[in-house]
């Protein structure tokens, strides 16, 4: 690319204006000009033209004080109610209410750490995704979701299958003959040879009604509404009017099948809705005048010491850690303040609870459960049939004691086959199974991506898009749903929707873009498999630092590379390196922290910006954000090619150091980064630091607390560099800011000028000359100060002439502006001249 | 709760000798088995049902993936194939349970042995009462009735005498 700056005359006074095309650490400072900055902090510049400071407000401060940093933060909004901020911070959870000011709600995770007191299991960064107004989370080591005001219902990340099949015990039927029968108003009464009693009893119980000779409209299996035990039973069946009518045959409560009969089950969560992938099946039971009590129970019995549970005839899994045990004497295991979990499982017959049992229980049935599930439904077969059909479904309740109460038993004295009553339309959802636990979700298209995953790094998971037709079809992974790519030894390692499209980084330099919609990849003997994307491999050999340092914005994608390079991608056109600028800075990020690195897309009235926090200087923190100014990047051309001489034009980039005031300094901290949209409606920027939430671009009017921005300010590079043969004696310089000038000195506004003459005076030791308003300026030193008095006109606390007490020159002339540090208002400089010849202009 | 039985004197069996000698038992459609100890009828009746236990599918291994993944997996995979013993573990990660596939001296591992194919091969899970008790190889006189009784009582020489002269 062109190096050289072109050259024009000097004018007897030079404006140098629109100064923003912001930090340029990578252009050799002798081809730049004005307009870029060597130096520069805490202010930005914009399409606008003029340099304006930051301005800083504290939003949250974390009390108690934990030392830790927020290392995650993830905008959330629920229609109706409100719009938050979640975050987690020293191994606890939080979500701050924007619409109350940000109230802190810290948010418990029940199969974690229910009592809120903190674990390492915890710790974030969290990855974060919403669908259907509820977030879902993943950390590498835990994975929730989480609904309601705060998304403080955390539940678990769909729901785990049962691991048993249930218990099936068969017993005797009965049947009576009917003596006579009748339908009236859709109820059925008949009148039998004998008492009859059903099993379940009345209001739940089937009967099986078998006409032989007669009206065989009767015939059918129907839930018995009264009568259970009596010889006069009734039932609803919707049908016509009859007469008292004689038919042969009987009411029983006989099951009989000449193959058998399978029964499965499954969990479900009502508040999502969200049913579980169904247990193992029974062995196909061949039923022969028999009727059935069906219990959902583990193989085994339990009993207590303390937190301590040892099993006979168990097989306790490690899978059960985070879930809750009920038994048939106590209920749920509880303590005073809620469902006790399991912490930990030593061998198939011993397992330890987090505390002990308000009900101690010995050699008592048993389950163990999600406390989010709050529904049984039962899927049993046809007679000798390979699909599993719901048939019915109980309340659970694990607060009570007893097979029945808790709704884990069921009876089946149904003889009927699918589709008549009480077999359903809908089937077991097999493919329901929650995904494994990695580090990073992302949304594709209404699919949630999950990667990250220890032990099966180069590839990723993907939800059920059709093979889930009862459930959430974001919290179902088919285990066949999963792709892994070609990338030798890398890791997948970022992953950026685009419009239509998405792209896929490794941590070293291979990048792809996945196309079309994630389909199912079920098995099916008959049906070819049919994928719906197409995974290309991209020629760039680009890779991504970490998934959370790329954001989509207007422009393409903008993402970090491992080796600490910013690049832009269109996904039309060849990406294109946009960091030049600021390639010094990001050159100074330790390859060990490069799991720090965040991006962000902010946008809010007239700024239109990318953020990148990174770690720089080889911190072990994110202490300095990058903010790419889009508006300017746009400006420069079509996105086809968004080439910069790098001498006369380059991406404009601003350097902010937000962080805590302490002792009059800032100590600069932005470990994790969110852009907020507030329920009032306003667009906030947040860093997340030690024990501090922040504003970086607070406008006055929002919720916070201002803190003063000392040391903000810029220097810009050389003017005088393409005519570095003349030695440069200006006579004045006048700085224009927005302000009055004769509160220039009040507000704590300085320059300071620096002269380069290439021979004794360098870039590194410059001669620099100090103009302080009120000090040296031509008002104050012509005895005027803050042009309280005297003839105007002549004079300016802006003006400060050249000779005399103030005395620069140089080759090359470097400008450096100091902002004030003060709160309330935006201080902006605007412009500058250069004057040259005996006195300054009138 | 004792119980008072109707049966058939022609259905009274003879039952294995023992320390508790041989008695006689009737064989009930719920395999119980009458006192004839003197005492009124009782019977120990037991349920009539018969149970299939649950039956647990888990993960084992330490390969990849958390260990409630491992055993949805292993949940997923293995639910609907018979388990030996009550329980089907296998690495639902590792080389998949099943039956030898083909001949040879090292055959592969085809599929495991599903609960439906079982069912259709004629081997559901059902209630069959048990046999009843048939006459021990060690009883002196193996008898089967009391009909039989009195036939053997007669025919060896000790039947029953009538006095005619009384």
């Amino acid at each position: 690319m062109p190096q050289r700056a072109t050259k024009r005359e000097s004018a007897p006074a030079e404006t140098l204006d629109n100064l923003s095309l912001g930090y340029n650490g990578y252009t050799d400072p002798t081809l730049t000009n004005p307009k870029m900055w060597a130096a520069a902090s805490n202010v930005f510049s914009g399409a606008f033209g003029f340099i304006q400071r930051c301005r800083f407000a504290n939003v949250v401060n974390f009390s108690p004080a934990t030392g830790q940093p927020f290392l995650s933060l993830k905008y959330f909004a629920l229609p109706g109610l409100s719009s938050y901020l979640l975050g987690d911070i020293n191994g606890k959870l939080y979500s701050y209410d924007t619409g109350a000011n940000y109230a802190q709600t810290q948010r418990f995770n029940p199969y974690v750490d229910p009592a809120g007191t903190g674990t390492s299991s915890l710790n974030g960064p969290w990855s974060r995704e919403f669908l259907q107004n509820i977030v879902y989370e993943m950390n590498g080591t835990v994975k929730q979701s989480g609904r309601g005001a705060n998304a403080a219902t955390i539940e678990g990340f769909g729901l785990d299958a049962p691991d048993a099949s249930p218990q099936v015990a068969t017993t005797n039927g009965a049947s009576q003959n009917i003596t006579n029968i009748q339908r009236s108003n859709g109820t059925v009464t008949v009148n039998l040879a004998g008492a009859l009693s059903v099993p379940g009893g009345s209001g739940i119980g089937f009967i099986n009604v078998a006409i032989t000779i007669g009206d065989t409209s009767f015939s059918g299996t129907f839930i018995l509404s009264t009568g259970s035990g009596t010889s006069t039973l009734t039932w609803n069946q919707p049908g016509q009017n009859t007469l008292v009518l004689t038919p042969t045959g009987t009411v029983n409560v006989n099951i009989t099948k000449t193959i058998g009969r399978s029964y499965a089950w499954a969990w479900e969560n009502a508040n999502k809705p969200h049913v579980s992938a169904p247990s193992p099946s029974t062995q196909f039971i061949q039923y022969s005048g028999q009727s059935a009590v069906i219990q959902l129970i583990e193989p085994g019995t339990v009993s207590n010491s303390g937190a301590v549970v040892t099993g006979g005839g168990t097989s306790f899994t490690s899978a059960w850690v985070g879930r809750s045990l009920w038994s048939s004497v106590a209920g749920a295991a509880k303590s005073a303040s809620g469902f006790l979990r399991i912490i930990s499982v030593q061998s198939p017959t011993q397992l330890t609870l987090s505390g002990t049992p308000l009900i101690n229980f010995t050699a008592e049935l048993f389950q163990v459960f999600d406390p989010a599930a709050t529904h049984i439904r039962l899927y049993q077969t046809g007679d000798g049939q390979a699909t599993y059909f719901r048939t019915q479904r109980n309340a659970f309740n694990p607060n009570v004691a007893g097979l029945v109460p808790s709704g884990l038993q069921f009876g089946d004295n149904g003889n009927s086959e699918p589709p008549a009553f009480p077999y359903t339309t809908e089937v077991s959802q097999l493919n329901n199974l929650p995904p494994p636990i990695g580090q990073f979700i992302n949304e594709y298209q209404g699919v949630l991506v999950v990667f990250g995953i220890p032990g099966a790094a180069q590839s990723f998971f993907y939800s059920n898009q059709t093979a889930t037709t009862i459930g959430m079809q974001q919290e179902s992974f088919a285990p066949l749903n999963q792709v892994t790519l070609p990338i030798q030894n890398g890791k997948m390692n970022g992953m950026l929707e685009f419009p239509g499209s998405a792209v896929i980084w490794s941590d070293k330099q291979d990048m792809f873009r996945l196309t079309g919609l994630l389909t199912d990849n079920l098995v099916s003997t008959t049906t070819p498999a049919q994928q719906g994307a197409t995974i290309a491999r991209l020629p760039y050999n680009l890779g991504i630092a970490n998934p959370f340092a790329c954001d989509i914005t207007p422009l393409g994608g903008i993402w970090v590379t491992p080796n600490l390079e910013i690049w832009l991608f269109t996904d039309r056109y060849a990406p294109r390196n946009i960091g030049r600028p600021v390639q010094d800075i990001l050159s100074t990020i330790s390859p060990a922290n490069l799991s720090l690195i965040r991006v962000k897309y902010f946008h809010s009235t007239n700024r239109n910006w990318c953020v990148v926090s990174v770690p720089a200087n080889g911190a072990a923190f994110n202490n300095t954000l990058l903010v790419l100014d889009l508006d300017l990047l746009a400006s420069n051309g079509s996105p086809s090619y968004f080439t910069f001489d790098m001498a006369t034009n380059s991406p404009a980039w601003w350097v902010f150091q937000p962080g805590p005031l302490v002792s009059g300094a800032i100590h600069p901290r932005a470990d994790s980064l969110e852009v907020v949209y507030e329920a009032q409606g306003q667009v906030r920027l947040l860093t997340g630091g030690v024990d501090l939430l922040q504003d970086v671009d607070y406008r006055g009017t929002a919720f916070g607390t201002e803190i003063q921005v000392p040391g903000a300010g810029n220097t810009t590079h050389a003017w005088g560099n393409d005519s570095a043969f003349m030695l440069k004696r200006p006579s004045f310089f006048r700085f224009q800011t927005n302000r009055d000038p004769s509160l220039l000195a009040s507000d704590g506004w300085s320059f300071q000028v620096q002269g380069i003459d290439d021979d004794f005076y360098t870039f590194a030791q410059p001669l620099t000359l100090n103009l302080l308003p009120g000090v040296n300026d031509s008002s104050a030193l012509g005895g005027n100060p803050n042009l309280t008095s005297g003839s105007p006109f002549r004079h300016s606390p802006e003006l400060y002439k050249i000779g005399g007490v103030n005395f620069v020159m140089g080759r090359r002339l470097r400008v450096q502006v100091n902002f004030p540090a003060g709160t309330g208002l935006d201080y902006q400089f605007r412009s500058l001249q250069i004057g040259f010849g005996p006195t300054p202009p009138r | 709760m004792p119980l008072a039985y109707n049966f058939d004197p022609g259905q009274v069996l003879m039952g294995p000798a023992g320390p508790a000698n041989t008695s006689p038992y009737m064989r009930t459609s719920q395999n119980n088995s009458v006192s004839m100890n003197g005492q009124p009828a009782q019977t120990s009746v037991s349920s009539g049902s018969s149970l299939l236990a649950p039956e647990t599918v888990r993960a084992s291994g330490s390969g990849p993936y958390d260990q409630a993944y491992r055993q949805n997996l292993a949940t997923y995979a293995g639910g609907q194939f018979s388990r030996p013993g009550g329980s089907l573990t296998f690495d639902p990660t590792g080389n998949l349970f099943g039956n030898p596939n083909g001949g040879g001296n090292a055959p592969v591992l085809g599929t495991g042995t599903g609960l439906l194919d079982q069912a259709l091969g004629g081997q559901p899970f059902s209630y069959t009462p048990p046999a009843p008790q048939g006459p021990s190889p060690d009883a002196a006189s193996p008898m089967t009735g009391w009909q039989d009784w009195i036939n053997q009582f007669r025919q060896n020489g000790r039947g029953f005498a009538l006095d005619l002269t009384q």
